[in-house]
């Protein structure tokens, strides 16, 4: 038997740490992969618009860690937005809103989204309780808007791969919406 | 060498396929189930080797499923990770009390829940 050698013992520690760090770096890229492909296929896999509806309604809680949120149809012609579906959030909170009119008014007129890392606050469906409102977009056109209110109290906070996740949304919520409508419409 | 069999138990099509896309990566065979009372069945005819159990399912729900795989003498010892929405203490608590042994929240964190996987089978 060799005695052991406390500097290769050393050495085989910290490459055993580095390897381990590694490979949770990696897991975690599995993850956050895994979720945007999750969130795509999940959307496109619809026939009809509830069924957009209810994808991204799991999307919201399994994905983002949120149990409201509203959909809008962004009406540029006669400068409204008009309430699509809400979930976890009273409906009649969004009757009428303006383009350019509070957070989700100004995110159709200008097609940024608004963030709040840390998550709305305050009464739910008020301006201060979304944390994330994406511009939906078909190409560069702005058709709709989707308001993201509290995150659930284990969430924390957002983190990169939510904001990921949030481009994702935004370029993929109203394509996905309007197959569903077409097809569905067509066959009824 | 025989692979380990995970029984997935989620009604979200998302959430199964999250899931999914974490364990296939690994040595698991994966297996599915889609309410409580599926993975009931499932767990007493297939034999997995954990099970993973979202709390939310119709038919009947994940503390259900839990209590009545503890009951049973081939899925008395079968490691149970429950999966939830909701991280308040008493929802935990209660996963704790039906017989599960472990415990993830969603949005589902890929490393804590393959870390928390490999424990249980003794990896």
């Amino acid at each position: 038997m060799h005695p052991v050698d406390e500097e290769q013992l050393q050495e085989a520690l910290r490459e055993n740490a580095r390897l381990t760090e590694r490979s949770l770096a990696v897991e975690q890229q599995v993850t956050d992969l895994a979720n945007l492909y999750v969130a795509v296929n999940s959307l496109h896999a619809a026939t009809d618009p509830a069924g957009v509806i209810a994808a991204l309604r799991e999307i919201v809680a399994n994905l983002i860690g949120s149990e409201e949120f509203a959909l809008f149809d962004a009406d540029a012609r006669n400068g409204h937005i008009r309430l699509a579906a809400a979930s976890g959030v009273a409906a009649f909170r969004f009757e009428a809103i303006d383009i350019g009119s509070g957070i989700i008014g100004i995110v159709a007129e200008t097609g940024r989204p608004y963030v709040r890392r840390e998550g709305g606050s305050g009464q739910s469906g008020s301006d201060e309780s979304i944390t994330a409102c994406l511009p939906l977009r078909i190409g560069t056109a702005v058709t709709g808007v989707l308001a993201i209110f509290h995150l659930l109290p284990h969430k924390g906070v957002l983190e990169d791969p939510d904001l990921d996740l949030f481009e994702v949304l935004s370029a993929h919520v109203a394509p996905a919406l309007q197959f569903a409508r077409g097809y569905h419409g067509g066959r009824t | 060498m025989l692979k380990k069999k995970i029984l997935l138990a989620d009604d979200s099509r998302t959430a199964l396929m999250i899931e999914r896309a974490l364990l296939v990566g690994s040595p698991y065979d994966v297996i599915v189930a889609t309410d409580g009372y599926d993975a009931v069945q499932q767990a007493v005819e297939a034999h997995p080797d954990l099970i993973i159990l979202d709390v939310v399912m119709p038919n009947m729900d994940g503390f259900e499923a839990c209590r009545r795989l503890r009951q049973l003498d081939t899925t008395r010892d079968t490691p149970i990770i429950m999966v939830t929405t909701r991280g308040e203490p008493h929802n935990v608590e209660s996963g704790y009390e039906v017989g599960c042994n472990d415990y993830v929240t969603k949005p589902i964190n890929g490393p804590e829940l393959l870390s928390k996987v490999r424990n249980l089978l003794g990896e």
